[in-house]
């Protein structure tokens, strides 16, 4: 099946925005001591959680359109309207800035959901309201399945992430660090107690 | 011609600015690199390093050793056109031999490079060693001094690279381990609890803040911190620093800076750890004179003089005597003691 232009550039947009997102929030893997390969592998595995998350929003909007405004588009046309909306993120890799970096990562994330919206009023002819429900509705939907704990979504995540990874837990580089300077202390501590003891 | 020389302009002030902002993306990866691994430097959990190691072994002299032991440790860590901690200025110089003057009871240190987390100075080994090298040799001709800015640029988003809540544990525990190494060599003792006051000059501010934490933890130390003219953030390693004074010349603007450009700095910000360290009463500002931020009338002016004839950098180092002696001393926590608290 040939792959329209349109289709392509969709793809283009996609592939750049996770990946330059990816790279922006890279800090997490280097926090959390990864090494070299193990990096690029959880790019790899982060950046198919995105798709993810990419394609269920995707299919909310065309599911949302259909269900409450009457409107059917096919799953491809809604997947080029919400890939050009993702256009924002290929500027992602500037959340490495320090200090401005997650100013913004607020800024990218307001101006997707902005172009989110704009694009889909445009293409379905929706009002503000209707674009706004058939957007964001989604979004909440993701959020409120991500929460219910039931589903165990968190723990797939986590052994998805332990089996392409290695590591099934990224955890806060403040905590990380704190736990590594409280362990060097001990260390210490139980040195100088052992040298006390042998000199003793 | 006039159009040759615009052009000529704007394309310099692009390249300019394009570098900038490659130094500026660029910057926090000495820190990541260093904490994930990726360097020969890098930590090593469930390891001591030599220092600590070394400091374990002569435990038993420092305790044994005659005379009286020193009240305090004062870290001093330069502002942010420092290539190293040992090429610092005349006038810091100057300060700091007064400062052990004034202050026979407590240990100067100065060889902690702060914005290195691996205390690398900017002309040491790393990749463009060399570039600083060249730029550092020439900072006193023209072209030299503007190549300079770069200095102050690369360390400025080193500042940033701390301030950031992302990335400021892991560079500002990077910089503790390195003043804690140096506290060992000087042999600061493992369960004197002797406060050790971080004494940061501008962006030099931030790191003194920065590193409380992760000094406060790894030594048990109370921390104390002299922000000259320090360009403060909001980080939130404030809660850890016991007390801080800030001196800032009525001439000096720079420090204003943080006033707008952090916003847990900002009055609305009543939670911020900021804010919350004002109002416990921790932070005194003491305006020292008619002081600039940098050069000739800054804080360590051996030359100028306050309308009572005492020279600026005397003036500096009087304050920050007064403020060291306030230190009240603390109790100090056996390694029993301190090992039971963590095992229980």
């Amino acid at each position: 099946m040939p792959i329209s232009p349109e289709l392509q550039h969709a793809l283009l947009i996609l592939t750049l925005s996770i990946l330059s997102l990816l790279i922006g929030n890279s800090v997490v893997l280097f926090a959390n001591r990864v090494s070299r390969s193990q990096f690029i592998r959880s790019l790899l595995a982060f950046g198919f959680l995105f798709l993810l998350s990419f394609l269920f929003w995707t299919l909310s909007v065309q599911f949302l359109s259909a269900l409450l405004f009457g409107v059917h588009k096919p799953f491809v046309d809604v997947f080029i309207i919400v890939s050009q909306s993702f256009t924002p993120f290929i500027l992602g890799f500037l959340i490495l800035l320090p200090h401005l970096g997650h100013y913004f990562f607020a800024l990218l994330r307001v101006w997707v959901v902005v172009n989110l919206i704009v694009n889909v009023a445009h293409a379905y002819e929706f009002g503000l309201l209707q674009a706004l429900v058939a957007s964001l509705l989604g979004w909440m939907l993701l959020e409120l399945v991500s929460s219910l704990s039931f589903l165990q979504l968190d723990a797939v995540k986590r052994w998805f992430l332990k089996v392409t990874t290695g590591k099934a837990e990224y955890r806060d580089p403040n905590d990380l660090v704190m736990e590594y300077v409280r362990a060097q202390r001990i260390l210490m501590l139980q040195a100088a107690q052992k040298e006390k003891g042998e000199n003793a | 011609m006039l159009d040759a020389v615009i052009y000529t302009g704007l394309t310099l002030a692009a390249i300019v600015l394009g570098l900038l902002f490659v130094m500026a993306l660029l910057s926090p990866l000495e820190a990541l690199t260093w904490w994930a691994g990726w360097s020969s430097q890098a930590p090593k959990p469930g390891r001591l390093s030599q220092e600590a190691l070394e400091e374990v072994e002569k435990e038993q002299e420092i305790e044994a050793k005659s005379g009286v032991p020193p009240k305090y440790f004062l870290v001093y860590l330069t502002a942010i056109g420092g290539v190293s901690a040992e090429a610092i200025s005349y006038r810091e110089q100057v300060f700091l031999e007064k400062l052990e003057e004034t202050l026979p009871e407590a240990v100067i240190i100065s060889d902690v490079f702060p914005f290195s987390v691996t205390n690398n100075p900017l002309t040491g080994e790393r990749l463009f060693g060399w570039l600083w090298r060249k730029i550092h040799e020439k900072r006193k001709t023209v072209t030299g001094g503007i190549l300079a800015s770069f200095i102050f640029a690369r360390n400025l988003f080193n500042v940033a690279v701390s301030a950031d809540p992302r990335y400021g544990p892991i560079n500002n525990a990077g910089v503790a381990r390195e003043i804690a190494k140096s506290l060992f060599r000087h042999d600061y003792p493992l369960e004197g609890d002797i406060p050790v006051i971080t004494v940061g000059w501008s962006g030099g501010g931030q790191i003194a803040v920065g590193v409380a934490p992760f000094l406060n933890l790894g030594l048990d130390a109370p921390i104390y911190v002299v922000s000259i003219g320090g360009v403060l953030t909001d980080d939130p390693s404030i809660a850890f620093v016991e007390h801080l004074w800030h001196l800032q010349g009525s001439k000096d603007k720079f420090p204003s800076i943080g006033d707008i450009l952090f916003p847990g700095r900002w009055r609305i910000a009543r939670k911020s750890a900021w804010n919350a360290f004002k109002r416990a009463g921790k932070m005194t500002t003491i305006t020292p004179g008619p002081m600039f931020h940098t050069g000739k009338g800054d804080y360590f002016d051996p030359k100028s003089t306050l309308p009572d004839g005492t020279l600026y950098v005397e003036k500096t180092v009087q304050i920050i005597r007064d403020a060291v002696r306030s230190i009240q001393p603390s109790t100090p926590t056996s390694i029993e003691e301190e090992l039971s608290q963590y095992i229980s």
